[in-house]
This record gives structure tokens, C-alpha cells and sequence, in this order.
């Protein structure tokens, strides 16, 4: 990629970002019909599921990412790998917060064992163990524990979600609220939202990518100015 | 094939040799039931309604300390090293590794499920086959992770802490599976009642097996 | 806690979050890029002193 193609998208990603952002916050607050039982509250849930939407895919991009390092061993998909982690983990945050803000005033509780959360929850907390294995294990040692844990904690998290629901499965679920009726004037703002949250993602991103490959270029001059001085 | 148990061969001449480790982990173990009974409320009804979880929470525990155990003794004077020297396939390495520490398993639950039945209550012949079957399919899928991250969490300063929680998360699955299938067989079910989950702990045992075998070669690489 | 409360925590928590990641980020960026700099600047005194 020539030095003007990424000059571009530097600047393009953020941008793209912001609009969208904006935009998404017009339609929320201004467009999207208020709902009747929730009130306000509901319109928590256009940015709760966008956060959910980019940590998803921010965890998929660890995924294929690790694959192709694995594969590949070129640093650059390691680079990646850690960037999506930690934007990743910084939007399941999101997810967790937001949710029980959303879940106290309509549920009457601010968390309840449901798959879904718990999942969510487990999630966070596989991936937080990989943000542990690099900040513990620097180098191309590191790089190869975090793919292979990157791996395995993204094929575990389907087993987790299923796993918690035949086990509820076998009791009554209590509390059994949040059917999400969509009005039909909810879904381009819920659309909106999505696209505004994945590019925030995208662009959150690769600000990471940059610093990674600075880092790995700081080692390389450091191998080299220890190279030259004998 | 020959490798592989060679090395559990090698493990367990190991832990005889050091039987104190199976013991001290026995009495750790025998404490934490001992508190966890006494943190109920006297009389409740929640205790025997807990102690499948309680049980396979005790399981985890030991299992952790084990694991790093058996890693630690890698550690000392470089063996780890050695071992992949060795000319055989790495995956040799895990399986041998896998089976010693599910036989490491499996003696130490021999020991503990009387135990548990006196203080919990129940004849330790209640639930019988099932109770093992449980047993032996959620330690393989414990072990097949539990193998793979420590040795990725051989090379960690703190792995003592690092090693349960990454390796608790993944192993949730095992956990609801064998806490499920104790709970059902304690109740007097028969088979018929968990064969489902049976199942299903037998295809996360080829899951996290086929991923190990996969995965284990990257993590010992130089 | 009025329902409004909740709406006005999840949106601030949201931004909170992103802007203070956001700030982190440019300040690590402009750390590594002065270090970039000034390896780059010895290893090319290096070189023309060599030669």
C-alpha cells in the first residue's frame, strides 16, 4: 500500500467515523419513535447493541487474524490481531455497562443469568485473559500464545452460549422481559447505529494497528543501532 | 503413540516418587468442602442443592494446582526443554502430558467422592456409573485446555494466578456439563435422564482434544 | 434514579470510554513517534560518519 493510500484512509476512517456517529445520534434522538413502555430508556439499546455489533466483529478479526499469523508468521497479522483484542475488549466493556443501565429500569434488575449475558460476560473475561498473555509474555513467544489462545477462546464462546442455555433449559426462566418489539420507525436508526458503531471500530482499529507497527519498528532500529556500535 | 506414554509413564514414576503433592491437594481439597458446608446456613436446604457445583468447583481447584504442579516440575532445571528436544512430534508431548494428568485426576477424585458423600450426606455408592462416566468425560475436556495453557503459562512470572483465569472461562462448559450430570445421578436418575448431556460433554471432549492437538505444537515452538 | 438518569449514564459512559481510549492512544502514538525520530536521526549521524 502506497504511502498516499494510507495518508487517506488515516484520515478517511476517523471521518467516516464521525459522521457516521453524528448521524446515528440525529436519528436516534430525533427520528426514532419513543417507545411506549420503556420510554426514553429504549433508545440506550440503539448504541448497547452497536457496542455489541463491534466487539463481535472486533473478536472475529482476532480470529482470522491469529489464523493467518499462525500460517503466515508475518508480524503484521499479529499487529492486527492485537489491535482488534483491545478495541474489542474496550467495546464488550461497553456492552456491559450499558446493558445493566438498560436492564434496571426495565427489568427491576440490573443483571439477570441469561445466556445471552452470561455469555457476554464470559466473553469479556476470555479476552481480557488474552490482553493478559500479551502484556505477560512480550516477542514472537507472546505473539504465538495469543494466536492460539486467540483460537481457542473464539471457538469456546458458541460451546458457553450453548452450554448455558440447555442448563437453564432444564429450569424456568424467570424473568423473561426485553422482547424487543421493533417499530417499524426504529430500525433505520438501529441500522444508523450499527454502521456508525463498525466504524468507529474500524477506525479505533487501525489508530492501534499504527501504534503497533511503530513499536515494531522501534525494535527494528534498536536491533540495528545495537548492530552498528560494537 | 510410544512417546506419548513414555512420558506419562515418567510423570506418574514422578508423582509416586512425591506422593505428598496428591495428599497435601487431598487435605486442600477436604478443607474447602469442610468451609463451603459451613458457609451455609445450618439446616438449609441450599447446601445439598449446591454440592454437585460445590464438588466440581473443588475439581477445578485441585486440577489448577496440579497442573501447575506437574508444569513446575518442567520448569526446574529446564526439563520442558528437554522434553521437546526429544525426537518426536510435539503432539506426543501433549497426549502424554493429557493422560497423566487425567490418571493424576481421576485418583484424586477416587479419594475425595467418599469423602464428599459422608460429609454431604449420601452413600458414596449412590449414582454409581453414571457418577464416574461424568467424571471421566469432564476431565478430559478439563485436561485437553488445561495442558494446552499451561504450557503457554509455563513462560508467565505469575502463572500461578494467570493459568485460572484463562483456563476457568474456557472450561465453563465442562463445568455446567459435570455439575448437571452429578447433580441427575445423585437425584437417583438413570442414565436415560443424561445421556443428553453425556453426550454433549463427549463432543466437547473431541473439540477441545482435535484444537489441543492442533494448537500445542505453536505454543512449545522455539 | 429517573429513567432519563440511566439514558444520560449509558450515553456518557459510552463516550467517556471512547474519548479517554481516543486521547490514550495519540498520546502513546506521539511518544513512539518521537522515539522513532531520534533513533532514525542517530542512525543516520551513524552512517555519515562511517563513511
Amino acid at each position: 500500500m502506497g504511502i498516499a493510500m494510507k495518508k487517506t484512509l488515516d484520515i478517511f476512517f476517523p471521518a467516516a467515523a464521525l459522521a457516521a456517529v453524528i448521524s446515528a445520534l440525529a436519528a436516534v434522538f430525533l427520528y426514532a419513535p419513543v417507545e411506549r413502555t420503556m420510554g426514553l430508556v429504549q433508545k440506550i439499546f440503539y448504541f448497547h447493541l452497536g457496542s455489541a455489533a463491534a466487539a463481535f466483529l472486533a473478536f472475529t478479526v482476532v480470529l482470522v487474524s491469529s489464523v493467518f499469523y499462525l500460517v503466515s508468521r508475518s508480524p503484521r497479522w499479529d499487529t492486527v490481531a492485537l489491535a482488534a483484542a483491545e478495541t474489542g475488549v474496550l467495546f464488550c466493556t461497553l456492552v456491559l455497562i450499558t446493558g445493566p443501565l438498560w436492564a434496571r429500569p426495565v427489568w427491576g434488575k440490573w443483571w439477570v443469568w441469561d445466556p445471552r449475558l452470561t455469555t457476554t460476560l464470559i466473553l469479556w473475561f476470555l479476552y481480557v485473559g488474552y490482553m493478559v498473555i500479551r502484556e505477560a509474555l512480550p516477542g514472537p513467544r507472546g505473539a504465538l500464545a495469543a494466536g492460539v489462545f486467540g483460537i481457542l477462546a473464539y471457538v469456546d464462546v458458541p460451546i458457553v452460549y450453548f452450554s448455558i442455555r440447555w442448563w437453564r433449559g432444564i429450569h424456568p426462566v424467570v424473568i423473561r422481559g426485553g422482547n424487543v418489539g421493533l417499530d417499524a420507525g426504529m430500525i433505520p436508526p438501529l441500522i444508523i447505529s450499527l454502521a456508525a458503531f463498525v466504524l468507529l471500530l474500524a477506525a479505533l482499529t487501525r489508530e492501534r494497528y499504527n501504534i503497533g507497527n511503530l513499536e515494531l519498528r522501534i525494535q527494528q532500529l534498536e536491533v540495528s543501532s545495537k548492530e552498528d556500535t560494537p | 503413540m510410544r512417546a506419548a506414554l513414555a512420558i506419562t509413564r515418567k510423570d506418574l514414576l514422578l508423582e509416586m516418587r512425591g506422593r505428598e503433592v496428591v495428599v497435601i491437594l487431598f487435605v486442600f481439597a477436604f478443607l474447602v468442602l469442610t468451609l463451603f458446608s459451613l458457609s451455609a446456613s445450618p439446616g438449609s436446604e441450599a447446601l445439598s442443592e449446591m454440592a454437585p457445583g460445590i464438588l466440581w468447583i473443588t475439581f477445578l481447584f485441585a486440577g489448577v494446582l496440579g497442573l501447575g504442579r506437574n508444569f513446575d516440575r518442567e520448569r526446574e532445571n529446564d526439563c520442558f526443554q528437554g522434553l521437546l528436544l526429544a525426537p518426536c512430534d510435539p503432539t506426543q508431548i501433549y497426549w502424554g502430558k493429557c493422560l497423566s494428568t487425567l490418571i493424576f485426576m481421576l485418583v484424586f477424585q477416587a479419594l475425595l467422592w467418599p469423602l464428599f458423600s459422608i460429609l454431604y450426606g449420601f452413600s458414596p455408592l449412590r449414582g454409581g456409573h453414571i457418577v464416574w462416566t461424568a467424571f471421566l468425560l469432564g476431565d478430559i475436556g478439563f485436561v485437553a485446555l488445561g495442558v494446552l495453557l499451561s504450557a503457554i503459562a509455563i513462560h508467565i512470572r505469575s502463572r500461578e494466578i494467570v493459568l485460572p483465569l484463562l483456563l476457568f472461562p474456557l472450561c465453563l462448559p465442562v463445568l455446567l456439563g459435570g455439575v448437571q450430570c452429578t447433580a441427575s445421578a445423585m437425584a437417583g436418575g438413570g442414565f436415560r435422564e443424561v445421556a443428553g448431556w453425556l453426550g454433549r460433554l463427549a463432543a466437547f471432549d473431541v473439540i477441545f482434544i482435535s484444537l489441543g492437538s492442533i494448537l500445542f505444537p505453536f505454543v512449545v515452538e522455539e | 434514579m429517573s429513567k432519563l438518569a440511566y439514558l444520560f449514564a449509558a450515553y456518557s459512559a459510552i463516550w467517556a470510554a471512547v474519548l479517554i481510549y481516543l486521547v490514550r492512544l495519540g498520546m502513546r502514538r506521539r511518544a513512539l513517534e518521537a522515539r522513532v525520530d531520534s533513533l532514525e536521526r542517530a542512525a543516520g549521524s551513524r552512517q555519515e560518519g562511517g563513511m
